[in-house]
């Protein structure tokens, strides 16, 4: 995994765990790597990771066993809030861009739009 | 807990660092960056206790550095150990001076690194011989280390080879690992305090999560800012 | 601790000693040779010169560890394995000490062999001789005449290691003129014991007329000679401990 410099490293990790469960590749009950072990995987300082893991313990992400290790314990309704969480903050984030290349609201709907449909198109070609 | 209150120390007429106060808290991985002949090595010499303050003091858990060299595994700039020594020699020299020497993770380390016990120092690569020197470093189980330009003059891969070993050697909790470096692109990741030198004085000292979620930067491009501004607080 | 103590002193001592195999193998090849080429060439009574290369052997197996000594504390900076020896948990008395016995060991090693092998090779060519010595003169006190000068000897060896370490650390201390400033101090500290002697001590032992009471003399200057060659060793752990710095 390659990470943004530019960004907080344990805000990175959080988001990818986030989105993991998000697709439900992780669902309630799976274990997770070991910090030392995720540290080792992603190279990077294990500090850091033990910051990531405590926050996404504070989240009511997941949950640290005495001796059995880290398991997600997000459940659906857990999900679907951390889902519109990460969707609103995308949305907010694409608006504010596209307000600051001046794009008014009109133009960005018909742009999106067009793109959807253009995207939906290529795939119809594909099959 | 290494602490820097109010040191200045000059060689002859370079004054190599000016009133210079750091604090490395316990546990951390703190980078110690700036451009060649800012004082790192200073700082490194010093708390290793080969080297002593002209004013102000440093202490290292409380101590003198010289009564607690027994706390820390050094890695110097040059290559400190006997040309003729092999692998196993150095280390069995090591293991005698150091009750934290742990031969298990020595021969772990070994392998990982890819270097054999048999290897002559003076006759491997440089390459070779910046892995053995991080090799005597991280099979201690040493309170404190200090790693003085572990990449310098080192191939690319054997670089990402070091910082990987660093990952796996090093005890979170633990151990408090100082690496100075002129070279931020390789430990970006791995260090969570910075402390920025130029000129023998402190330009900036933080946590590393924190510098990056208020100015938005990689911990590059604020050195960058950083050394641009020179000695005014940024 | 005493016997980690004791592992460390020996870990220090064995690699140093590696050091000196070179000379002391100079100085028993030299001495073999040159007292089988005396041998070759030499027939009967005047096989006695052999006492010639074995004196100047002596002479060898003295010097070469005096050059061992600059070379021993020298070669640390050289190889920068300095910053190794500085940063280790351990005094400058064991530094320094384990040095010096590797220096001694040297100096014995050499003087030994030499002695050892112009000895056979006299008794060889004269088998009468320790009858012939023992009717004539009292055996005994001929060795602890011998006993003495050696150990005398060991003292000024040992005198001559801790002005080579101290001239030499004191040089240290300035990076600038380092070699110079070793020099000087090792002169003033060869020249300093017969300035610093008052006059008397050289006339105290002529009025021995007696060999027992000679003998007691000689073990008296050995014993003052170490006492100093102790303080300049005191001296030379301080500034290693103290006062260098890389």
């Amino acid at each position: 995994m390659k990470f943004d410099n530019s960004w907080p490293i344990y805000m990175q990790i959080i988001d990818e765990f986030k989105k993991s469960i998000i697709r439900t590749e992780l669902k309630p009950g799976d274990k997770i790597p070991s910090q030392r072990e995720y540290a080792q995987k992603v190279r990077v300082n294990p500090n850091t990771v033990q910051r990531a893991y405590r926050e996404m313990e504070n989240l009511g992400m997941v949950e640290t066993l005495r001796g059995q290790g880290t398991f997600v314990v997000a459940g659906e309704d857990k999900r679907q809030e951390m889902a519109m969480e990460m969707a609103n903050t995308i949305m907010q984030h694409f608006i504010l861009q596209m307000r600051s290349l001046g794009y008014q609201d009109k133009a960005m709907l018909a742009m999106l739009t067009q793109h959807l449909e253009l995207e939906e198109d290529e795939q119809v070609d594909r099959v | 807990m290494i602490e820097f209150k109010q040191v200045s120390k000059r060689f002859g007429s370079v004054v190599a660092l000016d009133g210079v106060n750091i604090h490395f808290p316990k546990g951390s991985i703190c980078g110690l960056f700036g451009p060649n002949g800012a004082g790192k090595s200073t700082i490194m010499k010093l708390i290793t206790g080969i080297n002593y303050p002209d004013q102000g003091e440093v202490k290292v858990r409380g101590a003198s550095p010289k009564a607690q060299r027994q706390l820390v595994a050094y890695l110097p700039e040059v290559d400190h150990l006997y040309p003729w020594w092999n692998l196993a020699q150095a280390a069995r020299f090591m293991s005698v001076f150091y009750p934290d020497w742990d031969e298990g993770r020595c021969k772990e380390l070994l392998s990982f690194l890819r270097l054999d016990e048999g290897m002559i120092l003076g006759k491997i690569s440089k390459g070779q011989r910046a892995k053995a020197k991080l090799l005597m470093v991280l099979s201690r189980r040493a309170p404190y280390l200090l790693l003085d330009e572990p990449f310098s003059g080192i191939d690319l891969l054997t670089r990402e080879e070091i910082a990987h070993a660093l990952i796996k050697g090093y005890r979170e909790g633990e151990q408090t690992l100082i690496i100075s470096t002129h070279e931020i692109d390789e430990i970006e990741s791995l260090v969570d305090q910075v402390v920025f030198i130029d000129q023998g004085r402190i330009q900036l000292q933080s946590d590393a999560e924190q510098l990056r979620m208020e100015r938005n930067k990689s911990l590059v491009e604020i050195m960058k800012e950083v050394f641009r501004n020179g000695s005014q607080q940024v | 601790m005493a016997a980690s103590k004791f592992k460390m002193f020996k870990s220090l001592y064995y690699k140093d000693l590696r050091e000196t195999r070179a000379e002391v193998l100079i100085v028993a090849i030299t001495a073999i040779v040159s007292i089988l080429w005396v041998w070759a060439k030499t027939e009967g009574d005047s096989r006695m010169i052999i006492m010639v290369p074995a004196v100047a052997l002596m002479g060898l197996a003295g010097l070469l560890p005096i050059i061992t000594s600059f070379r021993l504390l020298g070669r640390e900076w050289g190889h920068n394995t300095i910053y190794l020896m500085m940063s280790l948990p351990i005094s400058g008395a064991m530094m320094l000490g384990s040095k010096l016995l590797v220096l001694l060991t040297e100096y014995l090693a050499g003087t030994l062999l030499v002695g050892i092998i112009s000895s056979i090779a006299i008794f060889i060519s004269f088998p009468d001789l320790v009858p012939e010595l023992s009717r004539q003169a009292d055996l005994i006190l001929m060795i602890k005449i011998l006993i003495s000068l050696y150990a005398a000897s060991i003292a000024a060896i040992v005198y001559l290691f801790s002005c080579s370490f101290l001239s030499q650390l004191c040089g240290k201390l300035f990076p600038r003129a380092s070699g110079l400033i070793t020099l000087v101090v090792f002169l003033l500290l060869l020249i300093a014991p017969g300035k610093l002697s008052p006059e008397w001590s050289w006339n105290l032992s002529y009025p021995a007329t007696d060999i027992a009471s000679q003998i007691g003399f000689i073990w008296i200057y050995t014993g003052i000679t170490l006492v100093f060659a102790l303080l300049l060793l005191a001296a030379s752990i301080w500034i290693w401990e103290r006062r260098i710095e890389l």
